[in-house]
């Protein structure tokens, strides 16, 4: 849409050279700016208000009009406006041309102004935000964007037949200008209207941007719905605008021909087809720039939620702006595009070439120039755009960025989260470390592991299985063979009778000793008991704690072994001893029961003697772990705990004697067993 | 020494039983330790084994009782099939006499364990093929006569051997699912949750502290 306008406009610059020499003063390129120049939300009044009177009446002066919106204007780009308007004013009454223009212009304002309060009818919650961009052309473009195709269609048909017109309009509005400025002050006029009206700009968008972001703060998932459809449209409308702008490209350039045909009278043809083709390009990129600009504007902004008037005002007074700013631009080409031609005009046609150049080289300097110049300002526009929408969705339901700003915050201890993290993981480690270890000096579970509990599960079976036969033995036999009997069996229960305490083969013994002592024990047995691996066990204990003293005798502390790895040891150890123990009882009780020749009562004792050796060998063991242990405390840190692995040792090594003992009683029916073979 | 994991959930009681020299320990070696143990010495009363394996995702110890196969220990023997979930009985491909005293041991299994107790035929050393005595038909004959489970093993080799032992388990594992074995009973031959190591369970499971203290 803005395309159409561009090109309209372009044409409008190629009249103006026609125009030039009939010296038509008329202007109203004045009014074409000021409605944009208005206060957006004062002019949604007035077009709310005066809509239908402008219908009934459109053919109403501008005066009219302009000296309403003089009455209304509230906002301080007053100097501007009034300049031109004062200017628009004295001229408008003087030409009858600039009335019809005039009544042109307000016959497109009718159109888009009714074609709103059509929409306004439907739906009047949109009427606020779409009424602030419905007067001129550049502001049609707005409307356009944010009305379906349609609309589009319908306003570019009156449009196009009037370009004519508008042209001239366009073109005595700088022919004009040209002679009440005079040519020197011309470039400075235009740059006091921009910088005039940039000022104003600057305090709409200061305003702007703090209703804005307190409006952002509430932006509803409904609109934000709304939203993304008006961009799946506005997308839609642009892919058409693209479409148009190869037809207005040609239109332009035809107005160009028809210009270059006319031109040729009094510029030269060939010289005129170059600058009026360098034009063309002039126009269309301006035209694209302003385009592409626009329309990611647009978009943006249509992205932000529901469009509000203060913020569409502020996007039509920065197009207006630009548009004003090109035209100044390209008045200030075409005035050195004129000043050129005059030039070649009193310049004999032999000379005419260099001059060409040297105008050619000028006028692609301004191309330049002009073209950078719009690149920058839309360049800021989106990426004010840009800021604004990313403010936004950062402040998505965290108003104030205040969690945001708390997670900043605490970047600051980022270290000491990452240190704690780390103490936890090792705590857990610890904690896991902990169980295993626990489990490493568990005795019951070590004994397991050491076949100690299965084996003496068997062997209460073969104790149970033993009874039982006794029983029915016992429940058979009568008279003397059963008191015999009873006799035996309970001659046999006294032997297995354990002393109470036995200090007195408390000796210090060493692993020979013992070995002897065991060895001999078993031999009364009768049955081969293979204390091979309870000697085994009881020299690697041995030669462990030995090892272990000596370290820590030495005063190489690099060497010295932790009183929790002796406790495991002790533990491991006490448990390895007893459930060997339990597994030669349990070998021993088989090996029995397939005994030919039996003979209880020595076994009794025998088995006693081993049973004697095992428990004060078990508590030897754990004798010399807690000496060891002893040694490590006065080396360890926490004296205490290692106290309690002491007594750890030494409750287990009881646990183990008592395990050892309860083996040999289960061994009692088993001896019984054999005094009735 | 003692390692590997402790979170299992049952602990299933094997028995092994066959003839003296069927390879039983061998079968055993073969399966905890997965190495051929080539001159094994005669088994006195019972020895035993213990591997952790997976059923349906659940952790099971087997505890696994090999007895000695030898005549004059079979009053011993007896006495520790009681409470057995699984009973693999074996005999020598080779040696037809282990064989035919299968009829014995399955009497003996029968009258001496619950009825849900799995029973495994395992026909080893099939890696002797030349020497087989035993063809594989009758065998299969027989155990499915009896309602056995049927494989031909070898120790040796390892064939079929985790097979045997893990079929087995995932027997057990779903008569426990069918719900027609009881956990609770004293014989199931199964115990339920172990993992918490302690006294209670030698008290619990045994009673070994109770008698001692009777007397």
């Amino acid at each position: 849409m803005f395309f159409l306008f561009v090109a309209i406009w372009t044409v409008h610059v190629k009249t103006s050279i026609l125009s030039l020499e009939g010296s038509q003063m008329a202007t109203s390129d004045s009014e074409d700016f000021e409605s944009a120049d208005e206060d957006p939300e004062i002019q949604i009044d007035h077009t709310a208000l005066h809509s239908t009177k402008e219908q009934k009446e459109p053919e109403k002066s501008s005066t009219t009009n302009e000296s309403n919106d003089n009455r209304q204007k509230k906002e301080p780009d007053e100097l501007l406006r009034n300049e031109i308007g004062i200017g628009g004013t004295f001229q408008t009454s003087k030409d009858p041309t600039n009335d019809k223009t005039d009544t042109e212009a307000s016959d497109i304002n009718n159109t888009t102004v009714k074609t709103i309060e059509n929409k306004a009818v439907k739906s009047p919650s949109v009427l606020p935000s779409r009424g602030g961009s419905n007067i001129n052309g550049s502001d049609e473009a707005v409307t356009k964007d944010r009305q379906p195709k349609k609309c589009v269609k319908r306003e570019q048909k009156p449009r196009e037949p009037k370009s004519g017109g508008s042209a001239r309009k366009l073109g005595t509005k700088i022919s004009q200008n040209i002679l009440c400025t005079g040519l020197e002050s011309e470039s400075e006029k235009v740059k006091q209207d921009f910088f005039a009206s940039e000022k104003t700009c600057n305090q709409v968008v200061g305003d702007t941007h703090d209703k804005d972001e307190r409006k952002t703060v509430t932006v509803s998932p409904y609109k934000m719905d709304n939203t993304a459809q008006e961009i799946e449209k506005l997308t839609l409308e642009e892919s058409s605008e693209h479409n148009i702008a190869p037809v207005l490209d040609k239109l332009s350039q035809s107005a160009s021909e028809k210009e270059t045909d006319s031109d040729s009278s009094w510029g030269g043809w060939g010289n005129w087809g170059m600058t009026s083709l360098l034009f063309t390009a002039t126009e269309s990129v301006s035209a694209l720039t302003t385009q592409v600009s626009q329309g990611l504007g647009t978009v943006l902004e249509a992205g932000i939620g529901a469009p509000d008037p203060e913020m569409l005002a502020q996007l039509e007074k920065e197009e207006e702006l630009k548009l004003l700013q090109e035209k100044k631009q390209n008045e200030a080409n075409e005035f050195s595009e004129l000043q050129r031609e005059e030039e070649q005009k009193a310049v004999p046609s032999g000379l005419f070439g260099f001059s060409h150049l040297i105008s050619g080289v000028s006028s692609i300097t301004r191309l330049v120039e002009t073209t950078g110049n719009k690149v920058l300002t839309g360049g800021l526009d989106t990426l004010e755009t840009i800021g604004k929408k990313t403010m936004e969705v950062l402040q998505e339901g965290d108003p104030g960025l205040k969690k945001k700003r708390a997670l900043f915050s605490e970047k600051i201890v980022l270290s000491q989260v990452l240190r704690e993290a780390k103490e936890k993981a090792e705590k857990e480690d610890q904690e896991i470390e902990d169980s295993q270890a626990a489990r490493k000096a568990h005795f019951e579970t070590l004994f397991d592991d050491y076949q100690g509990l299965v084996h003496l599960e068997a062997l209460e079976m073969l104790s149970k299985q033993c009874d039982i036969k006794l029983q029915s033995i016992l429940l058979t036999s009568s008279g003397t063979a059963l008191s015999q009997l009873q006799q035996s069996l309970q001659e046999v229960k006294d032997i297995c009778q354990l002393p109470d305490d036995e200090d007195t083969e408390e000796d210090e013994s060493d692993a020979v000793d013992w070995r002897k002592r065991l060895d001999n024990a078993v031999k009364g047995l009768g049955v081969p008991i293979a204390t091979e691996k309870l000697n085994k066990t009881w020299e690697m204990a041995h030669g462990w704690v030995e090892n272990c003293c000596s370290n820590q005798k030495s005063s190489n502390n690099v060497e010295v072994i932790s009183a929790r790895d002796i406790h495991q040891k002790a533990i491991a150890t006490l448990a390895q001893l007893t459930a060997e123990s339990v597994e030669q009882f349990h070998k021993a009780a088989e090996l029995l029961l397939v005994k030919d020749d039996r003979s209880p009562t020595e076994e009794a004792q025998t088995l006693l003697q081993v049973t004697s050796v095992l428990t004060s060998e078990v508590s030897a063991v754990a004798t010399r772990f807690s000496e060891c242990l002893n040694a490590a405390a006065e080396n360890s840190m926490d004296p205490v705990a290692v106290n309690a692995l002491i007594t750890s040792v030494f409750l287990e090594a009881a646990n183990s004697s008592s395990y050892i003992q309860e083996a040999f009683q289960l061994l009692i029916p088993v001896l019984e067993v054999g005094l009735t073979k | 020494m003692s390692a590997g994991p402790y979170n299992y959930s049952y602990i299933f009681k094997y028995i092994i039983i066959g003839d003296m020299g069927v390879g039983k320990s061998c079968l055993l070696h073969q399966f905890t330790e997965k190495k051929f143990m080539a001159d094994c010495p005669h088994t006195i009363g019972v020895e035993f084994g213990t591997r952790i394996i997976e059923v349906s995702g659940q952790k099971i110890k087997l505890q696994i009782w090999d007895t000695a196969g030898q005549e004059r220990f079979r009053a011993v023997t007896r006495s520790y099939y009681r409470g057995a979930a699984g009973a693999l009985m074996v005999y020598d491909i080779t040696r037809r006499s282990t064989y035919n005293h299968l009829s014995s041991w399955l009497t003996d299994t029968r009258n001496l364990t619950n009825p849900s107790t799995v029973i495994f035929l395992i026909g080893n050393k099939c890696d002797l093929d030349a020497q087989r005595d035993v063809t594989y038909e009758e065998a299969k004959q027989f155990a499915d006569e009896n309602g056995l489970m049927f494989v031909e093993a070898s120790a040796k080799t390892g064939e079929n051997v985790e097979e045997a032992f893990l079929e087995t388990a995932k027997k057990i594992y779903q008569s426990i699912q069918d719900g027609r074995l009881d956990l609770n009973a004293a014989e199931s031959g199964v115990q339920h949750k172990p993992s918490q190591p302690g006294r209670n369970t030698l008290v619990n499971d045994q009673q070994v502290n109770k008698d001692t203290c009777a007397c």
